[in-house]
């Protein structure tokens, strides 16, 4: 008994995840044509084929509903292709149209065969919303054929595919058959999308072309690692998805895969290292920080410049004067640079350590050597020279420090008459 | 020569200590630069020096990191009615239904304010811009149905319509006859002599030394700016077209992929 | 009977018609499949609204669809300017997204009966019944008076703002710098259509929405020179598309959403095939015309305006061009009066000459209007 649930889930498991892991493969590259919503049109388009074979062959059989789905899904991707040939109507419009006549007539057959009497149409609609939680073993082997077949063809055009889908006039012109390319990606999908009906049903099968991928463009730029992220997060989805419905029986397998991909999609938006919402955020109040801290040890630094002391005491009104800082930031940031040992916290005010003061002169030079800069090779006015050197100083890293004291002949003033310390002074 | 004038008094665009970035790529950096009234300006520069950008930032369509742009003293906001943009024929849909005429009427939409319909007048002035530049006899045309150069007319027309004292005109001979240009050079030429400001952008050098007053040399920074006889030199060209950048350039991405900081705050 | 059905053709028509009117200012706006998104993101504000309230006639469910709808706007919207991905993409994982969330709720209340078809294919064949009263008085089906409300609001938002809406869907930049702000724009089409949605979805179902929000104004773009046309002639397609689906519907027996998509998209093949200036049939002509004019002129030039004129059988040679080509080019300049014939010979016109000026073939002849509508 126990044997047989564990079974049926297994199946249900490997089932799920193949078909994930395929569509969000062909999904990859029908989102970088900037067609991610193809998929929608052909996932509706594939009702009326499925009416029509029925009417036809008269029962259920799988491959006949198969082929009478997949002959509509690609008529109403050749339409779609027409309306935009034939006419100056628009991506979103040609794919509205197409969806919606095909979805349609899709419903007036369903109609005609409960009205015909051709027995209960029920067995088509799941066709729609499909019952992953009925998969048979016949199922999981023919996604396997069929994630074999996708995988092969996509190895065997990855350079044409992405070529064709880069820069389809070059392609031309470099005597790729970019039609025929075309029309492979777009067999592919409508494939993946008809196969998949039946278990995850319409707008799920939509989302397992388009969400995995949108998921995975967020942490590479590179195709092939998006491909594989893509598979990967789909494949993940369907195993989660599959999974916990299984462990609470309310929780229908197609929209829990949706969820979790959903779910992973909202992690990558957040969460990629570059383009992240939260790295964005993190590296916005990083720079914030260091901004803060460098521009008290600099004024700290000036203060001791002044007196010719760096080891003196500079007084906190003194601090606060400089840039109008509030008492509370100036103690926010004298705490994070005190605990970095930058700092000494006196009685009567604040001393820069020896570290400190090799850390201000970092930024000093930093902030002189950027108005010489200016002032010589761009021959900016003097009065421009500050403003822009504040925001220069934070972030001039070693290399070009080299860079532009090798072009200036390693001044040793800056354009205000103020000595650039070294590196290594006291 | 003659009709030039000397040494306008006011500026028709204060342009302070503006930078520009798209993302963390850097488009205009600290640029400096006065635009001065009743001439015809040539904004000059390699492409993504940043001549497009310099435009939209002064109607607001880019904010700026920093720095700030005056319009006849005063923000853009207030001046909004003395300022007519153009912007590149190819930003638009020309499959959109609607001829020639009802582009031109849009310029007068400001005027017209929100909820009221455009009136006869208003119709008629539309014409008559047409009628300036030749091309009165299109005005029913579905825009679909025009050649490139009467597009870029279609856009002049628009800005005419609208009266202003400064004509914004991005790339306007990009795709574009001759005669078309001709057409459209005649008529900044009349309107520079009535004391308006043209400032376009351009990127045939040859055309720049007799048939604009003032030039704009521009690559990521402001590299010259004046009269054209003085402005336009060859040195200038070289610092343009060749000038060594690298460290500015190098420094302006550093600045700006470390500092998007600012950025996502807007 | 007769009274259902008339009601049923009211239903039919003002949907319809509200979908054309917020499709066109989508469709010019390229977001036409926001439409289809929006009528699957609000399944789950109808599931908790029918959570809330334990039915699916309260005015909750429309309070909850508009609510998920709106959410799906802002978050389309928010997405998108991330530029994390492209929109078309953002509808997509935000439906999708939604949807399932949808999905999963109704599985979760399966014991209290929620129809998970009803909901999707909505049930025009039973508006009908669903009358609103008002003291004794039946004024008609709710969902007629649900949609002539979103109509009217739609109207008017259409006809106070018809201008600003026009240039910001047409030059959005210019009509920034103008100050007609197009970003606050977008934002109001973008709340009226998810209205819209709310409204048509709940009383006759997903298909038949995205149907009349795409085709009609689709017909209309073609068929249209001005917006104001377009506008309006896709109000009163849809509108009798709405008309027409039922009886038909009637004649094949079939359920009338779908004979109304079905219709609409035989109109559609019409105004692609058969629309002025834009049409297939009209290009094509147009296309023919032009090529036909071209080879009359290279004609022209190649004939002498002085006796004895050019036997045909030379000028074929010396163009080059095919019998029925060539025998179509000599009927056009005779037509047209830019060339004689004189015994078996041709001869040019002094009209010839004027057209051939217009031609900028010497540089010293040309003018710059009349080369630029010789080119035409």
């Amino acid at each position: 008994m126990y044997g047989f649930i564990d079974f049926t889930l297994l199946n249900v498991l490997a089932g799920s995840t193949l078909l994930c892991a395929v569509a969000a493969l062909v999904g990859t590259f029908a989102l970088l044509r900037r067609e991610a919503l193809l998929g929608d049109a052909l996932a509706h388009a594939a009702l009326p084929g499925i009416c029509l074979a029925y009417m036809i062959v008269g029962d259920k059989s799988l491959p006949a509903l198969l082929a009478g789905a997949l002959a509509t899904a690609l008529t109403a991707a050749a339409c779609h292709r027409f309306i935009l040939w034939a006419s100056p109507l628009k991506e979103d419009a040609a794919l509205g149209i197409s969806l919606s006549v095909f979805y349609g007539s899709g419903i007036v057959l369903l109609t005609k065969i409960q009205g015909l009497g051709f027995g209960t149409q029920a067995g088509l609609k799941s066709f729609l919303f499909g019952s992953a939680a009925t998969m048979l073993p016949s199922d999981v082997k023919f996604l396997v054929a069929l994630a074999l077949v996708v995988a092969v063809l996509l190895g065997l055009f990855f350079k044409e595919l992405k070529l064709a889908i880069f820069d389809p006039e070059f392609a031309t012109t470099q005597g790729y058959p970019v039609r025929m390319l075309d029309v492979l990606l777009t067999m592919l999908l409508a494939g993946v999308i008809v196969a998949g009906l039946r278990i995850a049903g319409v707008v799920l099968m939509v989302a397992a072309t388009i969400v995995p991928p949108a998921a995975a463009r967020q942490w590479s730029d590179r195709l092939g690692i998006v491909l594989l992220l893509a598979a990967l997060l789909g494949g993940v989805s369907g195993a989660l998805g599959a999974y916990a419905s299984a462990v609470s029986p309310w929780l229908k397998t197609g929209p829990a895969i949706v969820v979790v991909g959903s779910m992973l999609f909202l992690l990558s938006v957040l969460c990629s290292p570059r383009r992240g919402v939260l790295a964005r955020w993190l590296r916005e109040r990083h720079t914030r920080l260091r901004i803060e801290e460098d521009h008290l040890l600099r004024d700290l630094y000036l203060v001791c410049e002044e007196r010719g002391d760096f080891a003196a005491v500079v007084g906190f009104v003194d601090l606060l004067g400089m840039r109008g800082l509030t008492p509370g930031q100036l103690r926010r940031v004298a705490h994070r640079l005190i605990s970095r040992g930058l700092l000494r916290s006196e009685p009567d005010g604040l001393r820069l350590t020896d570290r400190g003061i090799r850390a201000a002169q970092r930024v000093v030079i930093r902030h002189r050597l950027w108005e010489t800069f200016l002032s010589k090779q761009l021959n900016l006015p003097s009065d421009h020279l500050h403003r822009d050197a504040e925001e220069m100083e934070h972030v001039i890293d070693d290399a070009l420090l080299r860079d532009l004291q090798e072009q200036l002949g390693y001044p040793t003033t800056d354009p205000h008459g103020r000595r650039i310390p070294k590196e290594t002074d006291q | 020569m003659s009709q030039r004038r000397t040494a306008a008094t006011t500026a028709a665009i204060e342009v302070h200590d503006l930078t520009v970035s798209y993302g963390a790529k850097p488009v205009l950096w600290d640029v400096d630069v006065l635009i001065p009234a009743g001439q015809i300006v040539a904004i000059v520069g390699p492409n993504g020096a940043g001549k497009s950008t310099l435009l939209k930032a002064i109607v607001g369509l880019v904010r700026p990191l920093t720095g700030w742009i005056k319009v006849f003293d005063a923000p853009f906001e207030q001046r909004r009615a003395w300022v007519a943009y153009v912007p590149q024929r190819e930003s638009v849909d020309w499959d959109f239904p609607t001829d020639a005429l009802d582009v031109v009427m849009m310029g007068l939409y400001g005027q017209i304010g929100w909820f009221r319909r455009p009136s006869r007048e208003h119709r008629q002035r539309a014409l008559q811009c047409l009628e300036q530049l030749g091309i009165a006899h299109l005005a029913q045309r579905q825009i679909s149905q025009l050649s490139g150069g009467q597009q870029q007319r279609v856009f002049l027309a628009r800005a005419l319509a609208q009266n202003p004292k400064l004509y914004l005109l991005d790339e306007p001979f990009a795709g574009v006859d001759a005669a078309t240009e001709d057409t459209i050079f005649r008529i900044l030429r009349q309107l520079r002599d009535q004391g308006r400001t043209v400032v376009v952008v351009h990127h045939d050098l040859q055309t720049v030394a007799d048939r604009f007053d003032y030039v704009v040399l521009l690559n990521l920074r402001l590299i010259a700016a004046g009269p054209v006889e003085e402005a336009f030199t060859a040195e200038n060209l070289q610092r343009t077209y060749g000038g060594r950048l690298t460290a500015l350039a190098y420094a302006a991405e550093t600045l700006l992929r470390r500092d998007v900081a600012r950025e996502s705050q807007r | 009977m007769i009274v259902e059905e008339f009601y049923l053709l009211l239903v039919a028509a003002t949907v319809a018609a509200n979908c054309a009117l917020i499709g066109s200012l989508l469709l010019l706006r390229k977001m036409v499949l926001l439409g289809d998104a929006l009528s699957h993101a609000m399944l789950p504000g109808i599931v908790v609204a029918f959570a809330i309230t334990g039915s699916l006639e309260s005015a909750g469910v429309l309070l909850g669809a508009s609510i998920f709808g709106l959410l799906a706007v802002a978050l389309i919207e928010r997405l998108a300017h991330t530029r994390l991905l492209e929109q078309d993409a953002a509808i997509g994982v935000v439906f999708t997204g939604l949807f399932a969330l949808g999905v999963l709720g109704v599985s979760y209340y399966r014991s209290v009966d929620l129809d998970l078809d009803c909901i999707l294919f909505g049930n025009i064949e039973l508006t009908p019944f669903d009358l609103v009263h008002w003291g004794g008085l039946t004024l008609g089906p709710r969902a007629f008076w649900v949609n002539a409300a979103t109509l009217a609001g739609n109207a008017l938002l259409t006809t106070l703002l018809f201008k600003e809406l026009k240039v910001s869907a047409f030059d959005p930049e210019f009509a920034h710098a103008q100050g007609l702000r197009p970003r606050l724009l977008h934002y109001l089409v973008m709340i009226a259509a998810a209205m819209t949605c709310v409204a048509a979805f709940s009383s006759v179902g997903a298909i038949l929405v995205v149907a009349m929000l795409a085709v009609p104004p689709a017909a209309a773009y073609l068929w249209s020179r001005s917006m104001a046309r377009m506008v309006v002639w896709s109000v009163l397609l849809g509108a009798a598309i709405g008309l027409v689906g039922y009886p038909v519907a009637y004649a094949i027996n079939c359920s009338v959403a779908g004979a109304i998509a079905l219709v609409s998209g035989i109109c559609l093949v019409f105004a692609i095939t058969l629309a002025p200036d834009r049409g297939l049939l009209a290009r094509w002509w147009a296309w023919r015309q032009a090529r036909l004019r071209t080879h009359a002129l290279l004609l022209l030039t190649h004939l002498p305006s002085r006796p004895p004129g050019v036997a045909l059988t030379e000028l074929r040679q010396r163009l080059g061009l095919s019998e029925r080509v060539f025998e179509a080019a000599v009927r056009y300049v005779q037509q047209h009066g830019l060339a004689e014939r004189h015994h078996g010979r041709l001869i040019a016109t002094e009209a010839a000459g004027r057209e051939l000026a217009d031609l900028p073939l010497d540089p010293s002849a040309q003018r710059a209007d009349e080369r630029e509508q010789a080119q035409r």
